[in-house]
């Protein structure tokens, strides 16, 4: 005998009764009546926590009870459907909870690691080169109002530099048109960076830093692997991408999740970036052969600009990072 | 006259417990593509409401996972329509925009509606009458309004919110009743201002105790972390100083972000707490009256512990987290009645689910 309140679903009155389950049939006993219900006229509420379940008795009237256990026994001696089991058995198995976290951080992992990567490579490619320029546009002017500021280069320097730019540019195929950029920037040092309507802005400072075009050339080959290999569209899926996994896995996104979220997004990336520049290296090192630039210029701009920010700035966060030099060795041969 | 008898609303969840089935329904959801996030989704909301008793009766959530999903798959492809679209003629996003904001009511309206109707208690349904003109007056038009009155308006217009929500809602036949009054608003959103210049104030005065220098680092570093998010837009020459540089102003960056967001927990426990307290002090139900004495400070731990703790256990937390902060806030709720027998059912409509869906996609707050 269960104890259940009973519900005749007119009013939020109801009257305590007993639960009696018998062979074929449902008997509910009130204080001076009793009803009988077929077991197939019943529906019961799937199980969840100990919340109290529901059993609809088909006449609009419905059981509570709170002895979750004894109601399941009874159904399942007489082989009834209890709602899903299966999940509930999940959840409330502790045992289940740690290889369920496990196999859940796993797929995360795998999914943002290579699937998204992988994906966000074909998407990038399958786009036609127009619209592809078009995400980048205004991107540009945005960095002039915020870090960047004219060149204070001599426009015979910017000719010069430009007119080998162009000759080198000029024998690589499937690109958009390139157009290079030369800017002041204390914030950012001797850089340069590409965007993906097919513009490159190199800093001043990286120009003084040079000892040569080649060294400048080389670098410039660089960025183009990364205009090339559609990097920017690559990395801006990727993050919608990352932001799609977060907003599901969470579903009620708060505050807090959304904070969160940065944290795993910007692990990812930047193992992300550094693919990315390995494969503008190797794009670089390509034209390189092919315009005849001996490698090692690559590597001895690139020696300076990593020693000019050791002295500039705390080393030690190189020192953690040997990248650069491995990336430099690739050049020395 | 009989007796008013206080009944404490009940919350017995406990965080454990709700931590597996939470887990359970990300992996499921995983597993099935997102599919079974929308069982996922009245499972949740299940177990709060299956938890949550009055009276030795627990609440309960009826919607249909089908209907759900059936919702999703339609917003989902209204949104990729969007996308589409935008990207071939952005001209439809400021068109888009626009007829946004008459729709935002209309799925006001519906996710009310949605909620309440498939909400129980001893078997007996909620219900939300609201209709369209009013809600697009009161969710649309006076914000609006209230901009130019540089804000000043605002907490009229929740108050008209709140106001509107509570007395179009019903349980049965019956319906609720808000009988607040504008000045608590008005002071409320007043007083959060004010905690809120007092901290900054504060803080800027230990920044000149301190060190001068600080101010100056802290400027730096603001500026460099937005520095770093430009460039993330383009593709730099070394990957290198991008991380050196990342790391170094991360923690400028996290400082910045940390205070931000206790602001921001900090106003809304505030403003959360003494409205909360106000609106349920002050709704009536045929004769039920509620009473609600959450403490500002206790939430604002609870809000700031919980965030820190999702924080470190890289968010399995967040269940417990949940748990807690229900579990707080129903604690201090008790409703007064003498008889909670004699609520009459009403034949209900069916609901449509979609108002529901969009609404939790646009991430829409419908605070009762």
């Amino acid at each position: 005998m269960l104890k259940a309140r009973l519900f005749d679903k007119q009013s939020s009155g109801f009257d305590e009764v007993t639960l009696e389950f018998c062979e074929n049939e449902l008997i509910i006993h009130t204080q001076d009546k009793s009803y009988n219900y077929a077991f197939d006229e019943l529906k019961v509420s799937e199980r969840l926590g100990d919340m109290p379940r529901s059993i609809y008795l088909g006449d609009e009237r419905v059981c509570e009870c709170e002895d979750n256990n004894s109601i399941d026994q009874e159904l399942k001696k007489r082989r009834l459907s209890q709602g899903s089991r299966l999940i509930h058995h999940l959840e409330s198995k502790s045992i289940y909870i740690l290889p369920a976290l496990v196999v859940t951080i796993a797929i995360v992992f795998i999914f943002l690691k290579y699937i998204v990567p992988y994906s966000a490579q074909k998407i990038a490619y399958s786009i036609p080169q127009d619209i592809a320029s078009e995400i980048g546009t205004g991107t540009l002017q945005a960095l002039d109002k915020v870090i960047l500021n004219p060149s204070k280069l001599s426009s015979e320097k910017q000719e010069e530099l430009r007119k080998d730019f162009t000759k080198m540019a000029s024998a690589l195929k499937d690109l958009p048109p390139l157009k290079l950029e030369f800017r002041f920037s204390s914030k950012v040092g001797p850089n340069a960076f590409a965007l993906p309507d097919g513009t490159i802005v190199m800093t001043d400072q990286l120009v003084v830093l040079s000892q040569n075009n080649e060294e400048l050339l080389s670098i410039l080959a660089h960025e183009i692997g990364h205009i090339k290999n559609r990097h920017a569209i690559r990395m801006l899926f990727q993050n919608s991408a990352v932001l799609v996994v977060i907003a599901t896995l969470t579903g009620d996104a708060t505050t807090a999740s959304s904070i969160l979220s940065a944290l795993p997004t910007m692990l990812i990336e930047s193992s992300f970036s550094r693919e990315l520049e390995a494969e503008a290296d190797d794009y670089a090192m390509e034209v390189m052969k092919d315009r005849g630039i001996a490698l090692h210029y690559f590597a001895d701009i690139m020696t300076r600009l990593s020693e000019g920010h050791e002295e500039s700035k705390d080393g030690e966060y190189f020192s953690s990072h040997p990248i650069t030099s491995s990336r430099i060795a690739k050049f020395q041969e | 006259m009989v007796q008013e008898k206080a009944h404490p609303i009940i919350f017995t969840g406990n965080g454990w417990q709700y931590f597996k089935i939470y887990f359970v329904n990300i992996m499921l959801s995983i597993l099935t593509l997102g599919i079974y996030s929308a069982w996922a989704k009245v499972r949740n909301k299940r177990y709060f409401y299956g938890h949550t008793s009055v009276a030795g009766s627990s609440f309960d959530y009826h919607a249909q996972p089908m209907q759900i999903l059936k919702g999703r798959l339609i917003v989902v492809a209204v949104l990729v329509i969007y996308q589409v679209a935008v990207g071939f003629t952005p001209l439809i996003a400021p068109i888009f925009s626009l007829l946004l904001l008459f729709a935002i009511p209309f799925l006001i309206m519906r996710a009310t509606k949605f909620n309440m109707q498939y909400s129980s208690h001893r078997q007996i349904r909620f219900n939300f009458l609201g209709k369209y003109p009013y809600v697009f007056l009161y969710f649309i038009v006076l914000p609006i309004l209230s901009v130019f009155t540089l804000g000043l308006a605002y907490p009229y217009a929740i108050y008209k919110q709140k106001q509107y929500l509570s007395n179009m809602s019903k349980y049965g036949n019956s319906e609720f009743s808000f009988g607040g009054s504008s000045g608590e608003f008005f002071l409320t959103y007043f007083l959060a201002t004010v905690l809120l210049l007092g901290l900054y104030a504060l803080l800027l005065s230990s920044f000149n105790l301190i060190d001068a220098q600080a101010i100056q680092d802290f400027s730096k570093g603001f500026k460099e972390g937005l520095k770093a998010s430009m460039e993330h837009n383009t593709t730099s020459l070394y990957a290198n100083e991008k991380e050196a540089a990342s790391s170094q102003v991360l923690m400028i960056v996290a400082g910045v972000y940390g205070f931000f967001i206790f602001n921001i927990l900090l106003f809304s426990a505030f403003v959360n707490t003494r409205l909360t307290n106000y609106l349920f002090n002050n709704l009536e139900l045929k004769g039920i009256r509620f009473s609600s004495h959450i403490s500002f400070f206790k939430l604002l731990w609870i809000y700031v512990s919980n965030l820190v703790l999702i924080i470190s256990t890289l968010g399995l937390f967040i269940p417990w987290a949940k748990v807690r902060a229900v579990s707080y806030k129903l604690s201090c709720m008790s409703i007064f009645s003498d008889e909670l027998g004699g609520f009459i059912s009403q034949e209900s409509e069916k609901a449509n689910v979609l108002g529901e869906e969009f609404s939790d996609f646009l991430d829409i707050d419908i605070g009762f």
